[in-house]
């Protein structure tokens, strides 16, 4: 009888449809494996439809369904996704356990994505928790000390200026050193889209990733070696950053936002400079020294002789520029909504995001404005559609910055003197009476304009149709749209605009990047333990380049801007640059008994760069896997070497990031005279010219002890070849220099990284992620000249040359003061032995490298119920750095008391009688000795350690939150930068300088202390 | 499939630059190269070559001025005390300059262009260029032929420069070469000069912005001054002079002579345009405006690092009615706290601001270097003659010598006429074989003819890159 009325009830359903199907519950409640904890938020979909929940915050879920049976899926990231047949229960608890076998982890290479098993390559994966929320312009920024093998450096200080990011040290010395950066699989326009700025605008680069929000990042992967970046050819010799943005998940919309405020300062105060006392203390000492002035008396006559043209204090003035150019007020802020959500066919993430920064330098800010929509629909079985469209605005406002302009405010709080007001008694700032060519950095912050606004839309869309159930055809195409446009205007009444009454000069710079791939991706399993996985891939990809600029002096009255209103236009410069890349690549994957990985990558890629017949380059690599944990004689050790694996790659990849069209002979039209357009040979040509190249062996080891502790050793050697470098021409040639395919470098060095789970408790828990890289660059083969001598980039204060790191300083040994003369000393030959007081008699010497040699990060988290703290340092060693302009403010009396500059406070401990034993030689004014001149007195040991984050934050029980509708709400404290340790007392600047080691006058490093809220309902 | 693959491929990565262009595809007929010669007076401009360095930096050298240290930031106060390698730098941009003349010199009459004219006129104006530029050379960097010290380091120094008149377009070209001697470079500039002079149109034709017939034989005669052919100069001199339409300056305009475009007396001139030549900052840092006026309180009120000055000495060289002292005014700079000094406004700003042209030759000039030629003939009358042509409409009324005495007269005529400019006064002092008694205020005291500082140094790259052909002047 049941069962006649069951087959009635099923009669029934099949002819009423599914409209009147009988509907059913079915709850239950998701846990922790490892502690029973509840666990909210958890996807709960039943499998083929679009019907699902997430859980409460008690880990409760309900779901409806009108399916007989059918199969549930839960999923959470971090977590193992589950799958259980609901058959005809109404309860169904389940417990899901964390996927932290990161081993089996998928690695995405912009290509599609690979199990982490079979993955050969070395790469680091950073999640979201490391960027979101960040108080950083630039997305790399994140980076820093959360990837083995990287170093960042910030090229400014100006929220939004570029990065400079080495992947396993300078593979270039004369071409492109920065890595490719794709996103969501499709490569983009990086580094900067503005005017060439050292000889334009003197202002820093903004980075075009300074476009990108933070919040929208889901995770970053760096790809490190030629396994990893033969897929990308030229472009990949200096690695490659992968950035994947965050998509829908399934079930029901979750809304998030986040909120973050707070304040910004300087992370490192700079140098103290003389105050006023001090330094007419030493101007008398100075002139009295010189023999200018034969006691205190006379020295103060000779100041306050207005025929002497020297500066004079007037014994009440004391102004600290420090002070002066800091901006007391800075603040950041950053506020985010964003919403995913969508079903097992379709889903949806979109966001909008704000954020804004102050420079720590007054007049200097930047304000970002992004929105993001990510679509991915599955729209047959065999068919689906993806798209991804971010568009973004930002404002920057800079500073000159990078060299002693007068208009620079860095170089104002190093170079003006105390004695002189930065304000009159009305407030307003002093602009007349100074006694240093400077220009007062309040009165240029207010009148003056650097500003650039960055608008871009970035898009990119794939489609994939299953043709066999083995082989499937992706076609993917992305845009990224980048326009800068900037405005600079000096005012006319102080400063750099005065002599022409003003001055205005306006760019637009338009980049147009587009990439195409198409991708056949063949699977065939010959028997159980043999796979073969193929890839074909065709992808083309151009960038077109176009700027241009107009200018003008002798403004009418102040207000007008505009190169428009310009008296005088005189300023006209438009030009374009086109290149681009064709390549096929073939990938095959072999796998046997799904434990050893074999893979092969060949890509054939023609670069516009070069030419006719040396276009096209030859790109591979081979790699070898071997999880040897699965193998049987390892299985005595399983129960704590939960996996472990061995890998090595091989690979030769190319370098094309050199000058366009440097292989042909040139001629220029920018020349003109007398009103008629000129033609010149500008360019010799060098058709042999072709791609620099490198050939590097990784060889890493991941092991998992416990399932607690994971880490990874690896050694790699790149050897970078056929290096381009300027070989010298006769200039009675009418050339100065030809490129040449010359030269040889050689990086090698260890990578290890690890991450334990020290505690595991419910309550209390514990990670330690740990990682340091150690690098050593060695040149290996320069050209030499006539006479033998090597031929490689030098100047006053480095020099390549085989034997030595790339760029290594090169300049006479300090040997201290002479302590009964008072005179500078240095070492005629090397770092010992006899000594000089002439400059010029001293010898050179290597003196170190300006890149870094040991470098990491380190991080703790500690959570405790729902309140959580986590700090990450960075620390980096190995290295010096060079402070360019001490030849000015540690002149020993040659430029700090004639008007030219202050000097550092630290000049207050110098010879002042025999016996003396002091820093500082003696004060003279006007100082001959070439004290200051090139030398190890201004290289300051690099090594230096960073709290780069440190946060405290607690997330509000989910019983209180639920009550107000939120599902999760967290709030916190977060610090970056907050305590700079500096090894070398002596280096009182920020130590995180530009790769080139160079102190020079940028924007300083900031500190944020700011609080935050984010939660999701 | 590779090879459709390929074939498409190739067209993508076929990227011509947008804004420079193949020389095979430029270079196609006589407006083309027309742009080329453009582009040899546009190096002129540069600065350190004729823009600036060629009229002032040998005035520092020799005994014309004097720098104020605390006023020039750092702009000649080098030269002014003859230091070790402070000098002429203008090697680089120079031969820059050449391999454009060899280029136009020895390809412009392959082309298909039916306008002869005008081809001769571009192959005319190249050889005028290729010589003033070897001239340029040969007297920075060699020594005159018949001036060749017998004491002292240079004692015996016969070499000149590396004299190429091919132009480079492919390794081959670029063969490393040995510096010749001062007789073929000479020779070289002769001829080039003579076949100029035939094919070159004259300045009414043309402009005196341009090379132009006149120019030329003026500087073919001054070439023959410095190789002491006398004779030669003279026949030469009165070819300019009966191929100019310059004319003197007339009495009492001296001053405002120098503010007028061109010069009436402009044989050759270089022609800067404001908003073209001293765009941005390069007026105030390069302009000859910037180096010679006091910063603040000159006639434009513009910022400058001049330091430059007349020296006393040259100042004590006027009698008190002399036209050209009041191109002189004395100021204190708006940084000097009230100390004055005397400053030239010769340069005034007459193209706008820091913009002045650059007389390269003009009619005082040939009308002094004639007289010297004549005078070294013997013919002190007819010396004499042009000499007071000249005066008379400078306001000078004290007599000229009728005896040999007036060689050396005629050598303080070109200070008192031609100071601060062409930096005629270190090449007349050199190819004169003299002693420089430096301005006393610079305390250099005097330099003897056969010190090496009379020659410039070659840059140190280019010796090291060819040490045999290319050996550094002596005692660099």
């Amino acid at each position: 009888m049941k069962r006649i009325l069951l087959c009635l009830t099923a009669v029934a359903m099949l002819i009423t449809g599914e409209l009147l199907a009988q509907e059913r519950t079915i709850s239950g409640k998701v846990t922790s494996s490892e502690d029973g904890s509840p666990l909210p938020g958890v996807n709960v979909v039943i499998k083929g439809t679009t019907s699902g929940t997430v859980t409460d915050i008690d880990g409760n879920y309900r779901v409806s369904t009108t399916q007989g049976d059918g199969t549930l899926v839960f999923t959470f990231i971090g977590l193992q996704t589950l799958e259980v047949e609901m058959g005809s229960r109404s309860t169904i608890d389940v417990q899901m356990s964390s996927d932290i076998r990161q081993l089996n982890e998928v690695v995405v290479t912009g290509y599609g994505e690979r199990e982490r098993n079979s993955f050969t390559g070395a790469f680091s994966n950073v999640g979201a928790e490391a960027i979101q929320n960040k108080p950083f312009a630039t997305v790399e920024q994140a980076l820093q000390g959360n990837v083995a093998g990287l170093q960042l450096a910030a090229s400014s200080g100006t929220p939004g200026a570029v990065q400079n990011i080495r992947i396993r040290g300078v593979s270039s010395l004369t071409a492109s050193n920065e890595p490719l950066f794709v996103i969501d699989g499709v490569p983009v326009i990086s580094g900067s889209n503005n005017r060439d700025v050292i000889n334009e605008t003197g202002t820093a680069d903004l980075g075009v990733l300074a476009s990108i929000n933070n919040n929208d990042i889901e995770s970053i992967t760096v790809l490190k070696d030629a396994s990893a970046t033969a897929l990308y050819g030229a472009r990949g010799s200096n690695g490659v950053i992968i950035i994947t943005t965050k998509r829908g998940q399934a079930g029901t919309p979750t809304l998030s936002f986040s909120a973050q405020t707070g304040f910004v300062s300087r992370a490192v105060k700079g140098p103290k400079m003389l105050n006023s006392a001090q330094w007419q203390e030493l101007q008398y000492e100075s002139l009295i020294n010189a023999g200018y002035a034969a006691d205190l008396d006379e020295a103060a006559a000779l100041v306050a002789d207005p025929s002497n043209g020297l500066p004079q204090w007037n014994g009440q003035t004391n102004t600290d520029w420090r002070d002066v150019v800091a901006n007391d007020d800075a603040m950041t802020h950053n506020y985010d909504l964003s919403m995913r959500g969508g079903s097992d066919k379709s889903n949806y993430y979109a966001s909008l995001g704000y954020f804004k920064q102050d420079g720590i330098n007054i007049g200097s800010n930047m304000e970002r404005i992004t929105g993001k929509l990510n679509y991915n629909n599955q729209l047959s079985k065999k068919l689906n559609f993806n798209t991804s469209l971010t568009g973004s605005y930002l404002l920057q406002n800079g500073q000159l910055e990078g060299s002693a302009y007068y208009g620079n405010p860095d170089a104002a709080y190093l170079f003006m003197l105390p004695i002189d007001r930065a304000y009159n008694d009305d407030g307003t700032p002093n602009i007349d009476n100074l006694s240093t060519s400077n220009f007062n950095p309040v009165f240029i912050a207010q009148n003056d304009i650097n500003r650039r606004i960055q608008s871009r839309i970035l898009n990119n869309t794939s489609l994939s149709y299953e043709i066999l159930p083995k082989l499937k055809y992706t076609t993917m195409i992305g845009v990224d749209y980048v326009v800068t446009e900037e405005l600079y205007y000096r005012n006319r009444e102080h400063g750099d605009g005065v002599p022409t009454q003003g001055r205005s000069d306006s760019y637009y710079n338009r980049n147009f990047n587009w990439d195409w791939k198409n991708m056949l991706d063949y699977s065939w399993k010959v028997n159980e333990s043999n796979k073969f996985d193929f890839k074909f891939v065709y992808e083309s990809q151009k960038n077109r380049y176009f700027t241009m600029g107009a200018g003008g002096y002798g403004f009418a009255a102040n207000g007008l801007v505009y190169p428009e209103t310009a008296g005088t236009p005189d300023n006209v410069s438009s030009y374009t640059t086109d290149w681009s890349i064709n390549s096929i690549m073939a990938l095959v994957n072999y796998t046997y008994k799904g434990n050893i990985f074999l893979d092969a990558t060949v890509r054939r890629e023609g670069n516009s760069r070069f030419a006719e017949g040396n276009r096209w380059g030859t790109f591979y690599s081979f790699g070898a896997s071997w999880v040897f944990s699965d193998e049987a004689f390892m299985e005595s050790t399983k129960n704590w070497l939960t996996s472990s694996k061995i890998r090595a790659s091989y690979g030769v990849t190319g370098n094309a990031g050199i000058p366009l069209n440097a292989f042909q002979p040139l001629l220029d039209y920018t020349g003109s005279y007398n009103g008629r357009p000129g033609i010149y040979p500008s360019q010799y040509g060098n058709p042999d010219l072709s791609w620099e190249s490198s050939a590097t062996w990784n060889i890493g080891l991941d092991v998992e002890l416990l399932e607690r502790i994971t880490g990874t050793v690896e050694y790699f050697n790149r050897r970078n070849y056929d290096l381009l470098l300027e070989v010298p021409l006769s200039y009675t040639t009418g050339f100065e220099n030809q490129y040449q395919n010359i030269g040889e470098m050689v990086n090698k060095g260890w990578e290890v990284t690890l991450n334990a789970d020290v505690l595991k408790a419910a309550e209390f828990k514990w990670n330690i992620g740990v990682n340091f890289t150690s690098l050593k660059n060695e040149v290996t083969d320069l050209p030499k000249d006539a006479n033998g001598n090597e031929i490689g980039p030098s100047g006053t204060t480095y020099k390549v040359s085989t034997g030595q790191p790339a760029f290594a300083w090169y300049m006479p040994t300090w040997a201290g003061v002479d302590s009964d003369t008072g005179s500078p000393l240095w070492f005629v030959q090397g770092k010992s032995g006899e000594l000089t007081s002439n400059w010029r008699q001293a010898g050179y010497s290597f003196q170190g490298t300006p890149t870094p040699t040991f470098f990491g990060g380190l991080t703790n988290r500690f959570d405790y119920k729902g309140a959580y703290l986590s700090a990450s340092i960075y620390y980096s060693t190995g290295n010096e750095v060079y402070d360019t302009w001490a030849g000015y403010t540690q002149s020993d009396g040659r430029y700090a008391f004639n008007g030219v500059a202050n000097a550092y406070a630290r000049q207050y401990d110098r010879w002042q009688k025999p016996g003396d034993i002091s820093e500082n030689p003696k004060n003279v004014f006007g100082n001959p000795s070439l004290s200051a001149n090139a030398s190890t007195r201004r290289l300051y040991d690099g090594t230096y350690l960073r709290l780069r984050d440190i946060t405290v934050g607690y997330n509000l029980p989910s019983a209180w939150v639920s009550k107000i509708g939120f599902k999760s709400l967290d709030v916190y404290v977060r610090g970056n930068n907050l305590y700079t340790w500096i090894k070398d007392s002596k280096l009182e600047f920020d130590p995180e300088v530009d790769a080139d080691g160079f102190i020079d006058l940028n924007a300083p490093a900031l500190r944020t202390l700011a609080i935050g809220l984010r939660g999701s309902f | 499939m590779i090879c459709l693959v390929s074939i498409s491929c190739d067209d993508l990565i076929n990227v011509e630059p947008r804004n420079q262009i193949a020389p095979d595809a430029a270079l196609a007929d006589a407006a083309s190269y027309e742009a080329l010669v453009i582009s040899i007076y546009d190096r002129l401009q540069t600065f350190t070559y004729w823009g600036r360095d060629m009229s002032l930096l040998g005035e520092t050298l020799a005994d014309n001025a004097f720098v104020v240290t605390s006023q020039a930031s750092g702009r000649y106060t080098g030269t002014i005390r003859n230091t070790r390698n402070s000098h002429f730098n203008i090697w680089t941009t120079a031969y820059a300059a050449i391999n454009e003349c060899n280029t136009v010199i020895a390809t412009i009459d392959d082309i298909d262009d039916p306008d002869q004219a005008k081809k001769d006129q571009l192959k005319g104006e190249a050889l005028f260029l290729r010589a003033l530029v070897y001239f340029d050379l040969a007297r920075i960097y060699g020594y005159e032929p018949t001036k060749v010290p017998t004491t002292g380091p240079g004692a015996g120094w016969d070499k000149s420069v590396i004299l190429r008149t091919e132009p480079v377009r492919e390794a081959a070209d670029a063969a490393l070469q040995t510096r010749a001697t001062q007789t073929e470079v000479y020779g070289q500039i002769e001829q080039d000069l003579i076949n100029a002079g035939r094919l070159l149109p004259k300045d009414n034709e043309m402009t005196v912005f341009r090379a132009n017939k006149g120019a030329a034989y003026a500087l073919l005669g001054k070439i023959y001054l410095y190789w002491e052919k006398w004779d030669k100069a003279v026949v030469n001199f009165d070819s300019a002079l009966n191929n100019t339409s310059a004319s003197l300056m007339q009495a009492g305009d001296y001053a405002t002579g120098f503010k007028s475009i061109p010069n009436d007396e402009s044989f050759f001139e270089i022609n800067f345009i404001q908003s073209v030549e001293v765009a941005g900052v390069e007026g105030v840092n390069n302009s000859a405006f910037s180096y010679t006026q006091p910063t603040g309180t000159n006639p434009l009120k513009l910022s400058t690092y001049g330091g430059m000055t007349p020296s006393a000495e040259l100042l004590a060289l006027y009698e008190p009615n002399d036209d050209r002292k009041g191109i002189f005014y004395v100021s204190a700079s708006s940084t000097s706290n009230g100390v004055t000094y005397t400053w030239s406004n010769k340069y005034a700003g007459a193209g706008g601001v820091y913009t002045d042209n650059i007389k390269v030759i003009r009619l005082a000039d040939v009308l002094l270097m004639k007289a010297e030629a004549l005078a070294m003939l013997g013919d002190y009358s007819g010396a004499a003659d042009l000499v007071t042509e000249l005066r008379t409409q400078r306001n000078a009324t004290a007599p000229v010598p009728q005896d040999a005495s007036i060689i050396d007269f005629i050598a303080q005529e070109r200070r008192r006429e031609l100071f601060f400019e062409g930096s005629h006064r270190w090449f007349d002092l050199k190819r004169r074989g003299q002693p420089i008694t430096k301005a006393a205020a610079t305390a250099v005291g005097t330099i003897a003819y056969d010190d090496y500082r009379l020659l410039a140094p070659i840059p140190n790259a280019e010796v090291i890159l060819n040490p045999e052909g290319l050996p550094q002047n002596p005692n660099y």
